[in-house]
C-alpha cells in the first residue's frame, strides 16, 4: 500500500466505524421495541439506496444536508461553530420565496439566480451578526446562533401566518411561486431537482477554495492556530467574518433550493432540522467538502429509507434520528479510533498525522 | 393595561425560573471545572421524558424524579467519558447528546406509547404542591409560597449549597483550580479528570431534575421537544452570571420574569404570539452582549 492510500483509509476509519456502531445500536433499539430487525433494516436500506425513484428521492433529501454540511464545514475550518444554519436556512428560504413572488414578470433564467442570491444574502447577514457579536462583545457563538435559530423560525412563522399567508391556503403557507422559478425536476415523479447539481457545484467550488487558494489557506490556518495566524499577518476578524458570511450564504441557498426545487412556496416549520443534521454530515465528512457530499447522500438515504421502513415495517422513522445521534456521539470520540488507525499506518504516516 | 401586569406574575415568574435555576446551578459547577456543558438541553429533555414514563409506570412522582436525575447522570457520564478519555470536543459531544435525546424521546414515544407529539393522561403523577392555608389572604406571600412543588424551594436551597461548595469547601476550591489552570492543578497533584467528571455529573443530574420539573411540576405531561431551548438559555445564564451560584439565581429570575410577562401578554393582547415567544431568545442574546464582555471563553480544545 502506498502512503496516500493508507492515509485515505485511516481517515475513513472513524466514519465507517461510527456508521457500523450506529447501525448496531439502532438494531438493539429495534429489538427493544419488539420488531424484527432484519425486516426493518432491509426496508431501510432498500428504501434508501435501491431503485431509481428511491435513489432520486435520496438525492433530493441529501441536497439540503450536503449544503448545511458545507456550511458547517467552511465555518469550522476557520474556527467558528455555526450552529445557526437552521435559522439562516429559514430566512434564506423565506426571502427567496418573496423575491420569486415579487418579480414574477421576470423570465426564469433571471428570476431563479436572483431568488437564490437573495436567499444567500439574507443567510449571510444572519450568520455575520452573531460573528460580529462574538468579535466585538465576546458573545459565545454557539449559544447566540442557537438563539437566533429560534428567532428566525418564529419570525418567518409570523410572516407566513399573517402578512404573507396565501388567501386560499388551509395551512400557513405563502402563495405558490411562478412556474418559471421552479427548478427543473430531474427524474419525475421524484422531486429531485437542479438544486442537487447546484449542491455538487458548490462542493467542487468550496473544495477548490479551501485547498487551492490563499483564502482557503487563511481559513484553515485561523482554524488551526488562531494566535499564530494573526502573528503572521492573517486578519482574524476578517477571516472569521468572511467564513461565516460564506457559511450563512450556503445555508441560505439550501433554503432557497428547498423552496424553488421542492415545495414551490414557503411552508411554516418546513425544515426537520436540516441545519443540525448538517453538523453530523460535516463530522462524517471530516470537514472536507467531498466528504460532505458523501455524508449528505448517506444521511439523505437513511432519511428516505426511514419513510419506506415506516410504511413497510411499521417502525417509526424516528429510528433514523437515533442512528444519527449514535453516529454523532461516536464521531465525537476522536481518540477511540487511534488503535485501529495505527493498524493501517506505518511510522512514517503516524509522524505526518501528528 | 392594568390587567396585563398584576401581582400573580411573581408566582408565575418563580415557576418559570425553576427549571432554569436547577440546570444552571449544576452547569455552574461544570463551568468552574472548565466545561461548558452544551448537552444540558438534551439531558433536560431526557429527564422530562423519563420522569413522565417512570411516574406513570410506578405511580410515583418521586420515582419519576429519581429516574430523571439518573438519566441525566448517565448522559453526563457518557459526556465525561468521551471528553476525558477519548478527547472529544465538548461542543460536539453536547450537540450529539441534544440531537440524541430529541431523536430517542420521539422514537420511544412513538414505539412504546404509539403517539406522536405528546404523552399525557391521568396516570402520570405530578409533584405534590405545597398549600399553606394561613397565608392564603396575603397576595405576594400566597403567590410565592403556595401552589408550588417542593422542588421550587429545594432549588433555592441549592443556590446556597452551590455557593458554599464552590467557595468554602476543599473539593469546590480544587475543582475551580482545575477549571482555571489545569496544568498547575495537575502539577499540584489534583486528578483533573475526576473533578471534570464531578462537574459534568452534577450538571447532568441537575438538568435531569430540571426536566422532571418541566414535566411533572405543573401540567404532568411530556411533549415533543418540550425543553424548547431552556438548556441553552441556562448556558447563557451560566456565562453572564460569571459562573457563580448567585449569578445563576439572578439570571434565572430575570428569565423567569420575562417568560411570565410573555405568558400574560399572550393571553391579554393583540401582539402576535410569535413575537411573544421570541422574548426569551432575544433576551438571551441581549444579556450575553451586555453582561458577557470578556468572560465567554471557549473551553474545549
Amino acid at each position: 500500500m502506498n502512503n496516500g492510500l493508507r492515509l485515505l483509509i485511516s481517515s475513513l476509519i472513524p466514519s465507517v466505524m461510527a456508521a457500523a456502531g450506529a447501525f448496531l445500536i439502532a438494531l438493539l433499539f429495534v429489538v427493544f421495541v419488539r420488531q424484527d430487525p432484519s425486516v426493518a433494516f432491509t426496508a431501510l436500506l432498500n428504501g434508501g439506496f435501491v431503485g431509481t425513484q428511491n435513489i432520486a428521492n435520496t438525492l433530493m433529501k441529501a441536497t439540503p444536508l450536503i449544503l448545511t454540511g458545507l456550511a458547517f464545514t467552511i465555518a469550522s475550518r476557520a474556527g467558528v461553530f455555526n450552529v445557526g444554519a437552521e435559522g439562516q436556512l429559514y430566512l434564506g428560504a423565506f426571502f427567496s420565496t418573496i423575491t420569486a413572488l415579487s418579480f414574477s414578470e421576470l423570465p426564469g433564467l433571471a428570476l431563479i439566480p436572483i431568488s437564490i442570491l437573495v436567499g444567500a444574502f439574507v443567510g449571510a447577514i444572519w450568520a455575520v451578526f452573531p460573528t460580529y457579536l462574538k468579535l466585538r462583545f465576546n458573545v459565545n457563538e454557539i449559544i447566540s446562533t442557537i438563539m437566533l435559530n429560534y428567532v428566525a423560525i418564529l419570525f418567518t412563522s409570523y410572516l407566513v401566518n399573517h402578512p404573507f399567508k396565501a388567501k386560499d391556503a388551509q395551512f400557513p403557507a405563502t402563495e405558490m411561486i411562478p412556474d418559471q422559478a421552479f427548478l427543473l425536476r430531474l427524474l419525475p415523479p421524484s422531486r429531485l431537482n437542479m438544486g442537487f447539481l447546484i449542491a455538487i457545484a458548490l462542493v467542487i467550488l468550496l473544495w477548490l477554495l479551501l485547498f487551492k487558494t490563499i483564502w482557503g489557506y487563511d481559513f484553515r490556518h485561523v482554524g488551526q492556530a488562531p494566535y499564530f495566524s494573526s502573528y503572521i499577518g492573517i486578519s482574524l476578524p476578517k477571516t472569521m467574518l468572511s467564513a461565516m458570511a460564506l457559511s450563512g450564504a450556503i445555508a441560505g441557498i439550501a433554503g432557497a433550493i428547498e423552496v424553488l426545487g421542492v415545495h414551490h412556496r414557503f411552508l411554516d416549520n418546513f425544515s426537520p432540522g436540516f441545519g443540525f443534521t448538517g453538523i453530523i454530515v460535516s463530522l462524517l465528512g471530516k470537514a472536507n467538502p467531498i466528504g460532505d457530499l458523501v455524508g449528505g447522500i448517506f444521511l439523505g438515504g437513511l432519511t428516505q429509507g426511514a419513510l419506506m421502513m415506516e410504511l413497510n415495517a411499521s417502525i417509526g422513522r424516528e429510528l433514523v434520528d437515533v442512528i444519527k445521534a449514535v453516529l454523532f456521539i461516536s464521531l465525537a470520540a476522536v481518540e477511540a479510533y487511534k488503535p485501529i488507525i495505527h493498524l493501517f499506518s506505518d511510522r512514517k504516516v503516524k509522524a505526518q498525522d501528528a | 393595561m392594568p390587567e396585563i401586569i398584576n401581582l400573580s406574575i411573581i408566582g408565575v415568574a418563580i415557576r418559570m425560573a425553576t427549571p432554569l435555576l436547577l440546570s444552571s446551578l449544576g452547569g455552574v459547577v461544570a463551568y468552574r471545572a472548565g466545561i461548558l456543558n452544551v448537552g444540558m438541553e438534551g439531558m433536560m429533555l431526557a429527564g422530562a421524558f423519563s420522569a413522565v414514563v417512570f411516574s406513570m409506570t410506578f405511580g410515583s412522582s418521586t420515582i419519576g424524579l429519581i429516574a430523571a436525575g439518573l438519566i441525566g447522570l448517565l448522559a453526563a457520564m457518557l459526556t465525561g467519558l468521551i471528553y476525558n478519555r477519548y478527547k472529544g470536543d465538548v461542543f460536539v459531544i453536547g450537540m450529539a447528546i441534544n440531537i440524541g435525546a430529541l431523536g430517542l424521546t420521539n422514537f420511544l414515544m412513538r414505539s412504546i406509547f404509539g403517539t406522536v407529539g405528546a404523552i399525557s393522561g391521568s396516570d402520570i403523577i405530578g409533584f405534590p404542591k405545597i398549600e399553606i392555608n394561613a397565608i392564603k389572604e396575603f397576595p405576594v406571600l400566597r403567590d410565592v409560597f403556595t401552589g408550588n412543588p417542593i422542588l421550587v424551594y429545594a432549588s433555592w436551597g441549592l443556590v446556597l449549597i452551590t455557593f458554599v461548595f464552590l467557595n468554602h469547601t476543599r473539593v469546590g476550591l480544587n475543582l475551580r483550580a482545575v477549571g482555571e489552570n489545569p496544568e498547575a492543578a495537575a502539577a499540584a497533584g489534583l486528578n483533573n479528570s475526576w473533578y471534570r467528571y464531578l462537574g459534568i455529573a452534577l450538571s447532568g443530574i441537575s438538568s435531569g431534575f430540571a426536566g422532571a420539573y418541566l414535566a411533572l411540576g405543573q401540567l404532568s405531561m411530556f411533549t415533543e421537544n418540550m425543553t424548547a431551548g431552556r438548556g441553552f438559555i441556562a448556558l447563557a445564564i451560566i456565562i453572564f452570571g460569571r459562573g457563580t451560584a448567585e449569578g445563576a439565581l439572578l439570571g434565572s429570575l430575570l428569565f423567569g420574569f420575562a417568560e411570565a410577562v410573555a405568558m400574560q401578554l399572550q393571553g391579554a393582547s393583540t401582539v402576535p404570539p410569535q413575537f411573544v415567544l421570541m422574548i426569551p431568545y432575544v433576551l438571551t442574546v441581549v444579556a450575553l452582549t451586555i453582561f458577557g464582555v470578556g468572560r465567554s471563553r471557549r473551553l474545549s480544545t
